[in-house]
């Protein structure tokens, strides 16, 4: 469903150039779990980035469910964005002014659903990640693990193709972790596709297919190879 | 973002949004009723005086020698006039000059015994042979003067018979039926004259506009001088004549001794004597209400601005969810064109409020229009609307990969 | 506090496109402001300022009982009967001056040269002179002694027609055809209003000062305000054109009278003279004159002045509308800061981090504005300028350019003294505006900013 070819990705300043992706041919199938490991600076969160088209790329070819990306302008890409991917950040990224049910509701009106339609996703929502009757609290009355499942419900409303993950866990401690793991896995296990972006082995070691990112380069690795490489 | 993510933001930037209602509402009180006043001057000034403007000149003099004979000067003056190679006709005007009231005011009634019968403001013309010409009046029933019915002479004279009047003022004096053969009388020794002819409209009087019948006018056939120490005149020069010739005059004037020439003026210049303190307030309050605007403009891109940087990261948020720039771009403006509105309204009570002080405290008043407010309304929204999307679009660029940096 | 100084100016630098936003929002209120406010502080002023509260304007009301006194400015001007009392009264002032307004026509003596003009003017005393302190350029009043000769004194701009500006003492002009002698030559351009004759008018002032016994003898019309008891109404015309001496004798004021009190006595003086004028009137009412229930008036010149700035309306409502945008303008230096700043964060956060204390970075920011804040002011004072030329020249549409330019601009020009004072205060205002956002600011905690 994820196909990309030759594609790289060059950050320019004054002085110099980074070439933070280096001809990257990569491909996702349906229903995948890839985790992408990493080293600082390897260019993990540009391949995010580009994957999830929230940047664009200089030079190569990205099918997204068989369509050019490539070619695509704002709003088109954002029309993507916002139907097939879903995005679940590091930080969480909930808009603090906002309830639970405003927040979850936001990519459900960008995509234009009647009110009635949304109410019943952003309930679901809600339920499927353990946070029914919460949709009325803001963000920072909630702990980080149930923030990042709000953030995971808001996700799944979307009903995206395509699930992206950064660092899911990386603001949580290790029992909240392990729950919003088990999430995951279980949305992953009823055909979304996740790909997810950690420097944790340990989550890594959940996915079907490992991939390592080392200075703009994509290759794929046992599971045996994940602990040497432990950060 | 929809309508109601946009109002819970308002609300959460009260500050922001107060400033933002505030302005717009003083802008638009200030707007608004400098509009009103200019509107109202404006109107004054498109009242088509369908006057030759350029080609008719006023002359005021004075005789302070009580020795000097005024019927001769009066001749020597003309003639001298006359020979001008810019003029095409002049005339000894003895009551009024065009667009300038030189005595008290002249009214007409059309009825001699009436003791309450209404008085009729107008501009009234004491003229000689080519006083219609000069006044360049286009007979528009009835006849001319016959030669033999113009009177010329000192303050003793007989009064002519015979008067031409303007056809607005016939309407007024005998409506439907024809005025050709009735009588008029003027002023309060209601000296009776008999109308032979209409003219076309023309503004010609200062008091008669004051009192808003600016097409009110009458001609006689009467050169009188020496009631006081007045001798002026109406000049008709050729189109296109230059402003030189008001110097030419005033100095041919000024070669007789005995007098102080106060006034050589195209008709223009006394028109636009009738409006100078209306038009310079509302001149001022113009330039007060571009100050608003400029300064509510500038308040509203600050104030926008700032808005934007403290919701960077939230906008960075919606445009990965999927909002495009050009939503981003709309719900900002939606967002600010609402908190505008707000102020729209607080506005209109504020503007109708000055409207009444402006009255109460300097007697100035530009009647509140509908049109006007609706359109300074627009106007002012569409500002705001312009004011706010210069910093939008800077949002616009916020970039959606934002969101994959740790915060 | 160089380095602070430095850092401030830095300050000024960064994010230079929302500094611009401030300066060029500072500088239109300003502006306005200044344009407005000089406008209106000037109309209040007086060349007299300074003995304003000495000066009264003495009125003696023996207008019938019905008379409406409109306003401060309508007090009737004496009779010549009771100006002659007043005169033999025996009270204690510094001077005492009688006038009226009167009107005549210039000619040169040499035929053919200047045109004639229209001057008008004032017949009066010589005390008239000290009591208006009239600035003379050449020459002097007319002496004791001239108070019924042949003598006159000419504006500048009379002088400036006839005799091209050269001194013109000793020569002579003709008065309604009758020559006079120029014994000075004044300039009452400096005098913002003509105050004499109760009209405080900033378009016109004199054009000639005569003696009033030479303007009674040359039958000089009294073209004043001269208002008469009903049963002189019919006269009055006779009064104004021809019959002095009937007038003498008529329940007909028309000499404007000042009396100057000494600055020590001022106080006793001014009640002995009010004493006077009531039991005068009394004296005079039980011989059935003074039917009006007000029957003395004496009105100090600053009380006047006071009066007539009331009368300028519409400037007050310009500036208050100055007033209102710029507290708009302040509103909107607090938005500009708060979006400056608001990109700040990170780098007052390191110097935080780096041992800046708060009170430091509240030194750098208050810097920072005072900078921005002075510009502004500058620019503003320059523009000022311009608002006032604007001004000006409104105003001279206004009047359809009839009025004397050089009165008129005593009301639009630059008072600095009054600008320096404004410019504080606005110094101040925007200040405080800034108080907020430097608050602010200097509450980032070191290094929160500095992740990511």
């Amino acid at each position: 469903m994820l196909s990309m070819q030759n594609i790289s990705k060059i950050y320019r300043t004054e002085l110099i150039e980074t070439h933070a992706l280096v001809d990257v041919n990569f491909e996702v199938n349906e229903g995948d779990f890839i985790a992408v490991t990493g080293p600082s600076g390897s260019g993990k969160t540009t391949f995010l980035n580009l994957t999830g088209l929230l940047e664009p790329f200089d030079k190569g070819q990205y099918f997204l469910d068989g369509q050019d990306v490539s070619k695509l302008n704002d709003s088109q890409l954002s029309k993507i964005r916002n139907e097939k991917i879903g995005f679940i950040f590091q930080g969480f990224n909930l808009i603090s002014e906002l309830n639970l049910y405003d927040n979850i509701e936001v990519p459900l009106i960008f995509r234009g659903l009647p009110s009635h339609v949304r109410k019943q996703r952003i309930e679901n929502a809600l339920e499927m990640v353990g946070l029914a009757s919460r949709g009325k609290h803001f963000p920072a009355q909630l702990s980080g693990g149930q923030q990042q499942r709000v953030a995971i419900a808001r996700a799944l409303a979307g009903q995206p193709r395509f699930l992206l993950a950064d660092e899911p866990t990386g603001n949580l401690d290790t029992h909240m972790a392990r729950q919003v793991m088990d999430l995951l896995q279980e949305i992953n296990q009823q055909g979304t596709t996740l790909l997810m972006v950690t420097h944790d082995n340990e989550l890594a070691q959940r996915a079907h297919r490992n991939i390592q990112i080392l200075d703009g380069q994509l290759t794929d690795i046992n599971k045996s190879q994940l602990t040497d490489l432990a950060v | 973002m929809s309508l109601k993510h946009i109002l819970k933001l308002i609300l959460k930037q009260k500050s922001i949004s107060i400033l933002i209602v505030f302005q717009v509402a003083i802008t638009l009180m200030i707007v608004s009723n400098s509009a009103f006043i200019s509107y109202a001057t404006l109107q004054n000034w498109l009242i088509p005086s369908k006057l030759e403007e350029q080609q008719i000149l006023n002359v005021v003099t004075h005789v302070y020698d009580e020795q000097v004979d005024k019927g001769q000067l009066i001749e020597r003056d003309l003639t001298a006039i006359r020979a001008l190679p810019e003029v095409v006709s002049a005339t000894h005007s003895g009551e009024e000059n065009v667009i300038d009231t030189r005595r008290s005011s002249n009214v007409v009634y059309n009825d001699s015994l009436d003791e309450n019968a209404k008085d009729h403001s107008i501009a009234l013309f004491g003229v000689d042979q080519q006083g219609v010409e000069s006044l360049m009046l286009n007979i528009s029933s009835g006849r001319d003067f016959y030669a033999n019915e113009f009177v010329t002479g000192d303050a003793t004279t007989t009064p002519a018979s015979v008067a031409l009047i303007s056809d607005d003022l016939a309407k007024t004096l005998f409506e439907e039926a024809s005025p050709l053969g009735q009588t008029v009388y003027l002023n309060g020794s209601k000296t009776p004259y008999q109308v032979v002819g209409t003219f076309e409209d023309k503004m010609l009087g200062e008091s008669a506009t004051y009192e808003q019948v600016w097409y009110h006018g009458m001609v006689i056939p009467e050169a009188i001088y020496g009631r006081n120490n007045e001798i002026n005149y109406i000049i008709r020069v050729a189109p296109n004549t230059s402003e030189k010739v008001l110097e030419t005059i005033e100095t041919l004037l000024y070669q007789e001794p005995g007098r102080i020439v106060s006034r050589v003026e195209f008709s223009a210049r006394a028109k636009k004597r009738l409006w100078d303190g209306r038009s310079s307030f509302a001149f001022v309050m113009f330039a007060i209400s571009a100050v608003a605007l400029l300064i509510t403009s500038l308040g509203i891109i600050a104030l926008v601005t700032f808005s934007v940087k403290m919701r960077h990261k939230n906008l960075g948020i919606l445009r990965a969810l999927g909002a495009s720039k050009s939503m981003v771009l709309k719900s900002l403006i939606i967002e600010n064109s609402l908190l505008a509105l707000v102020g729209l309204v607080i506005g209109f009570f504020l503007s109708l409020w000055l409207n009444m002080a402006l009255l109460q405290t300097l007697g100035v008043q530009g009647t509140p229009d509908i049109v006007v407010g609706i359109l300074v309304t627009l106007f002012v929204w569409l500002l705001t609307c312009f004011a706010a999307y210069l910093p939008a679009r800077k949002a616009t660029l916020i970039a959606p990969a934002q969101v994959t940096k740790a915060s | 506090m160089k380095d602070l100084f430095q850092l401030a100016l830095q300050g000024v630098k960064q994010k230079s496109k929302l500094t611009i936003l401030m300066i060029v929002n500072l500088v239109i209120g300003i502006t306005l402001l200044l344009t407005m406010s000089t406008t209106v502080k000037l109309s209040g002023n007086s060349v007299l300022t300074d003995k304003a509260p000495q000066m009264h304007h003495f009125s003696l009301n023996y207008m019938d009982s019905d008379f409406d006194i409109r306003n401060q400015f309508r007090y009737p001007p004496l009779t010549f009967q009771d100006a002659q009392a007043l005169k033999n009264a025996e009270l204690d002032y510094k001077h005492l001056s009688f006038n009226y307004d009167t009107r005549f026509i210039l000619e040169s003596e040499q035929l053919d040269s200047a045109r004639p003009m229209i001057a008008t003017a004032s017949a009066s005393d010589i005390d008239y002179f000290n009591v208006f302190n009239v600035p003379f350029i050449y020459g002097a009043p007319w002496l004791e002694t001239q108070s019924d000769s042949d003598v006159i004194v000419i504006d500048k701009k009379v002088n400036d027609h006839f005799f091209s500006g050269e001194n013109s003492i000793g020569q002579f002009i003709k008065v309604d055809k009758q020559p006079l002698k120029i014994v000075g030559v004044m300039d009452l351009s400096q005098h913002k209003r003509r105050i004499s004759n109760m009209r405080f008018s900033n378009r016109y002032n004199d054009l000639a000062i005569v003696p009033m016994a030479t303007a009674e003898r040359m039958n000089l019309p009294r073209a004043g305000y001269m208002p008469c008891q009903t049963k002189e109404e019919n006269q009055r015309s006779e009064y104004r054109q021809h019959n002095v001496s009937a007038l003498k004798s008529a329940e007909c004021g028309y000499l404007h009278t000042w009396i100057e009190f000494d600055l020590q006595n001022h106080q006793q003086q001014l009640a002995a003279a009010t004493l006077w004028a009531r039991n005068y009137t009394q004296q005079q009412a039980n011989l059935g004159r003074f039917p009006h229930e007000e029957k003395y008036k004496l009105n100090d010149l600053q009380l006047l002045l006071n009066e007539f700035a009331q009368f300028m309306r519409w400037e007050k409502v310009y500036l208050q509308f100055s007033y209102l945008l710029f507290a708009i303008c302040l509103v909107n230096t607090v938005g500009i800061l708060l979006a400056k700043y608001q990109s700040k964060n990170k780098l007052v956060s390191l110097y935080r981090a780096l041992g800046a204390s708060r009170w430091y970075i509240v030194k750098i920011h208050l810097i920072e504005i005072s900078l921005i804040a002075f510009a502004a002011i500058i620019a503003g004072v320059l523009f000022a300028h311009l608002g006032l030329e604007l001004m000006f020249q409104v105003n001279m549409y206004q009047m359809d350019y009839s009025a004397d330019p050089s009165l008129v601009k005593h009301f639009f020009s630059m008072d600095y003294s009054f600008a320096l004072t404004s410019g504080a205060f606005i110094y101040a205002a925007i200040l405080i505006a800034g108080l907020y956002p430097v608050y602010r600011i200097s509450g980032i905690s070191p290094a929160s900013q500095l992740r990511g």
